[in-house]
């Protein structure tokens, strides 16, 4: 009885910060203000439309899917090929490769931050939604190459075989039979990287100091938060655009995102 | 003449890895050991080489030895809050009669999906003087707090605000290593009628120490890394009691709040945090291989 207590108690905290961010978001008053929050009576959605329209959120929300949805693809495909190759394929150098993978998963992006923007200068494309996806993509989702790679491996090395006697070369064995089998791999990388990408901070912020135009939704709610801080309630509408998306793909596709996570603990 | 097919496919698929590889991770390591050695802000076109003198100015910088400290202080107690609530939990729904599993989960991983700079900034709003959190104080004839003002309080509040933002991710691990606890250990203990207390200290614990570990050096490492919720909450402050190695390299590199960005001086900061962090994720990996050994 006690551990249910305990777990309920537990439950109800961790959704109330949630939930104060909605009310706030939905009170006509503009208040943070306890007591004033919960009257029912008040409730608008004109927060959320100053946000989407006056305070610029429309046009993050466009920036930030973009890059996702951009950065999403690359790192599915380079991935998918990476593991491929890992899991199906015996070459020279490939323990040398699997180190260097590993060496890198430890090291916190901000170390990167300062060429990486220099290396897009050199490119031409700092200010850019570009350069800001090549930012994002820039990792080495060392996660995401072993996940595939477990998987291919589990493969059937019969069904490769069987396909090149058939007269099919290796990329159509790749695009044709193997890759479409990795649904579930598929899957889990395309949730897990959607929610780092839509989520991520550090390459936004640098990348759009002198270019708002291409800030995604974080950075605007951080810089719209810096110039308007009593603006309570646009400032919680701007947080729930932010958020609310990617909770709910969570809540919907929970099976493939755990799955990602738990995969970095197993190796 | 199948052979070789399969050896092309080999080069042209590994090469889009390796290339990204290169550029956004290998070359940057080296690009910033170059600028560290230089005399450059990172805008115009020349610099001077001064070799070392970076690194001699930052011997004496004590908001980066600070920062250092303040990262190390944080990480140490971060993991052991995050590891004792997340464990605490995981093991309250995985064994208890609970009915409600899959709501648990949902909720307990939420956060961790929620985009950390928003969550840094309604959590700023929540606990703000005039914000919810005071307000009940207020009503329930207590004195208002300023949350982030005072360095200590500051400190707790990060503390506690990424608890409950990382908890989710150590709450799978768990769920995941839970699984591997044999049915047997389980049903033995509750034949011999253990206690609640008894089997998480005789049995469920011991058992679990493989993980237990590998989860609490991830934690450490990855709590070493934390920026969003730094910068969005209190960006460091106040007086730089919470500036973390994230923050004082971004504010070196990048921001010119506090004079021109220094890009040269804040490459040596990387070159320096960069060997430290190396060092941990060593003495974390002998550490695993002695209790694996042991």
């Amino acid at each position: 009885m006690f551990k249910k207590i305990l777990l309920a108690a537990a439950m109800i905290l961790w959704t109330i910060p949630f939930l104060i961010m909605l009310l706030i978001a939905l009170s006509s008053k503009n208040t943070n203000t306890f007591s004033e929050l919960f009257s029912v009576s008040d409730m608008t959605l004109a927060n959320f439309i100053h946000a989407w329209q006056e305070a610029e959120f429309s046009k993050y929300f466009l920036n930030t899917l973009i890059v996702t949805a951009a950065s999403v693809l690359i790192v599915l495909m380079v991935t998918a090929f990476a593991g491929y190759i890992i899991g199906c394929f015996a070459f020279r150098g490939k323990k040398l490769l699997s180190a260097l993978m590993m060496l890198s998963m430890g090291i916190p992006t901000i170390f990167f931050t300062i060429p990486v923007y220099q290396i897009l200068r050199m490119l031409h494309c700092e200010g850019s939604l570009i350069g800001l996806i090549l930012a994002e993509i820039g990792g080495a989702h060392v996660i995401f190459i072993l996940l595939f790679a477990n998987f291919f491996r589990s493969l059937p090395g019969s069904l490769r075989e069987s396909a090149v006697l058939e007269g099919a070369n290796a990329f159509q064995v790749f695009f044709q039979i193997i890759f479409p089998l990795a649904k579930p791999v598929i899957a889990t990388v395309v949730i897990t990287q959607s929610i780092w990408t839509w989520n991520s901070f550090l390459y936004p912020l640098i990348l759009s100091v002198n270019k708002p135009e291409i800030r995604t939704l974080s950075v605007g709610l951080y810089s719209f938060q810096g110039e308007n801080i009593v603006d309570w309630g646009s400032i919680a509408a701007g947080a729930c655009i932010t958020i609310l998306p990617m909770l709910i793909l969570f809540v919907l596709f929970q099976r493939y995102f755990i799955q990602g996570i738990s995969g970095a603990v197993k190796e | 003449m199948q052979k070789k097919e399969d050896r092309r496919i080999i080069t042209v698929f590994l090469l889009p890895m390796l290339v990204l590889y290169a550029v956004f991770q290998f070359y940057p390591i080296v690009l910033n050991i170059f600028y560290s050695l230089l005399n450059w802000n990172g805008i115009t076109k020349t610099a001077n080489f001064i070799g070392l003198e970076n690194y001699r100015e930052l011997l004496h910088d004590g908001l980066f030895w600070s920062a250092i400290q303040n990262s190390v202080f944080y990480a140490l107690i971060g993991t052991v809050f995050q590891v004792a609530v997340s464990f605490l939990l995981a093991y309250l729904v995985e064994y208890s009669t609970f009915r409600s599993k899959k709501i648990a989960q949902i909720i307990f991983i939420m956060p961790i999906v929620a985009t950390p700079a928003a969550i840094g900034i309604i959590m700023k709003s929540i606990f703000s003087y005039d914000g919810v959190v005071n307000s009940m104080l207020h009503g329930m004839g207590l004195e208002k707090l300023q949350w982030f003002m005072e360095p200590k309080w500051a400190f707790v509040m990060i503390v506690l605000i990424t608890v409950w933002k990382e908890t989710g991710t150590l709450f799978i691990y768990w769920i995941a290593g839970f699984q591997m606890v044999p049915k047997t250990a389980i049903e033995a203990a509750k034949v011999d009628g253990v206690t609640e207390f008894g089997f998480l200290r005789y049995i469920l614990i011991p058992l679990m120490k493989p993980v237990i570990l590998t989860v609490s050096s991830i934690t450490f490492l990855n709590a070493l890394k934390i920026f969003d919720m730094i910068q969005t909450l209190t960006g460091g402050g106040p007086y730089f009691s919470t500036d973390m190695i994230s923050t004082y390299i971004y504010r070196t590199a990048f921001s010119s709040s506090f004079g021109a960005p220094r890009l040269s001086y804040a490459s040596a900061a990387v070159v320096v945090c960069l060997m430290f962090v190396m060092i941990c994720s060593l003495i974390v990996k002998l550490f695993r291989n002695q209790q694996k050994a042991g």
